[in-house]
């Protein structure tokens, strides 16, 4: 059994990250790098509401379904959440996770004929060959398809993949930003096909504190994340707003000055706790603060 | 590359901007108290003044008492005993604070009418004639001087080598200064008033004016100086001895003690 995983330029493989981590001699050099904004199934961090979704879905996909829906804010996990899902089901069953949205219809459907049915069709492929072709297999577990940033995909499209899941050929899980200028989900096709929906938010600071002290200890970097007290916690959550992919930015920023500061001007630095200076710097460095 | 100057400029200018909205309102209410003090420690002055003024509100000062009590009848017309007379005094008793009868204000100006008839005051300018006065009350005349109206003219004579002061006394403005008097309770109006009487030789006046003075700010000098002055010129040495030397015991005035000296030595008569 074959299962694909479509990467882009998003995904950055972080090879023997752990490895360079421990030979990295500057103290804060080695925490920069974790925070690189990558999605990677082995840095996910257990909290204790991800983990509550996270259990839902693996169970919504066991239920004969036609769609799920995993919605949320830019940067709240959605990523990070349907490459854990791929990471950990792959080996069970039949799954495809596309990252980046293929926006041609016949594209699409090219794509799911070689990747589920192993099918290369030269020519193009409309909907009604997918449909026949679909016909001639029979799989024991029904495939899952993991649709990442869905919200590119045109309404057309969408109805498309409505009716491929109506015939119970291929299950969907759907990850898409809810924005608040546009509310995707108040579309028809999601409306009425949805088996079940799951919303993803930021953290609040106390899951914040747990996020970024159990990313450092996954690394073995317990002295930098013993500097994660309540008040700087605080202080990053009021700058990112809970937001993960923010945080991370955030923090790399963060540690690339205390990288500095360490190389240039270690008296500066505080080793007992974050500077509060610092953390603003960095946040004006990301963009979070406009001075 | 990081360019920390350049963040550490920028985070500066973050951190100004981020006070001045909470700074802004502090520095405004500092300044807003400090203009409010210096406003109402100017507005308190005059709140004095008016809570003198006030019939029944008696300022928290020490009340100077005069161990012999003046009999000071209730009209403005004292009767002024004889040299031989004297007023009955008793120590023993509690001080009392002298108290004027403010009825004979309503006199004054009655009195202003024929103020003006009098030998002293008339309206056509007359010369006086001043002896040279003695060392001891140079000070006071020549301060009295000071004070004397701009239309007083001072003419030395030639020939007696005298002083002939022409007096051209503007009657209404006495009046009009009495008039004020009894409007806002001035202590210099009365001061003044006393001193005018009491260079015009109405010791009786100037006893009373001063004793108003004294009333209403225990702490003029000037007036206690007329004040026993006046008792003296009325026959009364006793009194204003005692009178200068209850006056002493509140104050360090070099000039009442130097006119004690004098009406115990019997310069001053």
């Amino acid at each position: 059994m074959q299962n694909l995983k479509l990467r882009t330029k998003k995904e950055k493989p972080r090879k023997k990250l752990k490895n360079s981590v421990m030979k990295n001699s500057s103290f804060y050099l080695s925490a920069k790098e974790i925070f690189l904004d990558v999605v990677d199934a082995k840095e996910y961090v257990q909290l204790d509401r991800v983990s509550t979704i996270y259990q839902s879905l693996k169970e919504s996909i066991k239920k004969p379904l036609k769609m799920i829906l995993l919605y949320g804010r830019p940067g709240t996990g959605k990523s990070m959440l349907l490459n854990k899902l791929y990471e950990d089901i792959k080996a069970h069953q039949k799954v495809v996770l596309y990252q980046t949205p293929l926006v041609d219809e016949d594209e699409f459907l090219k794509s799911l004929a070689r990747d589920i049915y192993g099918v290369r069709p030269f020519e193009s492929l409309n909907f009604a060959q997918f449909n026949e072709l679909s016909e001639q297999y029979n799989f024991e577990t029904i495939p899952l398809v993991l649709l990442d940033e869905a919200q590119l995909y045109t309404a057309s499209l969408m109805e498309k993949i409505r009716l491929i899941s109506d015939a119970r050929k291929i299950k969907f899980v759907i990850a898409l930003h809810k924005t608040e200028k546009e509310d995707i989900i108040a579309k028809e096709h999601f409306q009425t096909r949805i088996w079940e929906s799951l919303e993803l938010r930021n953290a609040n600071a106390a899951q914040l504190k747990i996020y970024v002290q159990k990313k450092l200890m996954k690394n073995n970097c317990f002295d930098v994340a013993n500097l994660f007290d309540d008040k700087s916690i605080k202080r990053i959550h009021t700058l990112t707003d809970g937001n993960y992919r923010d945080t991370n930015k955030l923090l790399y920023a963060l540690f690339s000055l205390y990288d500095w500061y360490e190389e240039n001007q270690p008296t500066k630095i505080n080793y007992s706790k974050l500077s509060n200076k610092i953390i603003e710097m960095a946040a004006i460095k990301a963009g979070f603060i406009n001075a | 590359m990081l360019n920390i100057q350049e963040l550490e400029r920028r985070w500066l200018i973050y951190k100004i901007k981020s006070y001045l909205p909470k700074l802004l309102p502090i520095f405004a209410s500092l300044l807003i108290g400090i203009i409010l003090f210096f406003y109402l420690s100017s507005e308190s002055e005059p709140q004095e003044n008016a809570l003198s003024q006030i019939p029944g509100v008696v300022k928290e000062e020490p009340v100077i008492a005069i161990a012999a009590p003046i009999q000071v009848p209730d009209e403005i017309e004292i009767a002024v005993p004889a040299n031989t007379q004297a007023l009955p005094v008793s120590t023993n008793e509690t001080p009392l604070r002298l108290k004027p009868s403010l009825r004979f204000m309503d006199r004054i100006e009655e009195d202003i009418s024929t103020y003006s008839t009098k030998d002293d005051y008339t309206n056509q300018p007359e010369p006086i004639e001043v002896y040279p006065p003695s060392n001891d009350s140079v000070p006071l005349v020549s301060r009295q001087k000071n004070d004397l109206p701009k239309s007083e003219a001072e003419e030395p004579s030639e020939e007696s080598g005298m002083l002939t002061i022409t007096k051209q006394e503007d009657e209404s403005d006495l009046k009009d200064i009495i008039r004020r008097f009894k409007t806002n309770k001035n202590p210099a109006l009365s001061l003044f008033i006393a001193k005018r009487y009491y260079n015009a030789q109405q010791y009786q006046k100037s006893y009373n004016y001063a004793l108003m003075t004294n009333e209403i700010d225990q702490n003029i000098d000037e007036s206690w100086i007329i004040f026993s002055k006046s008792l003296v010129k009325l026959g009364q040495h006793e009194l204003a001895i005692n009178t200068l030397k209850a006056y002493l015991k509140t104050s360090k005035s070099t000039a009442a003690e130097v006119l004690l000296r004098n009406i115990e030595s019997g310069d001053f008569r």
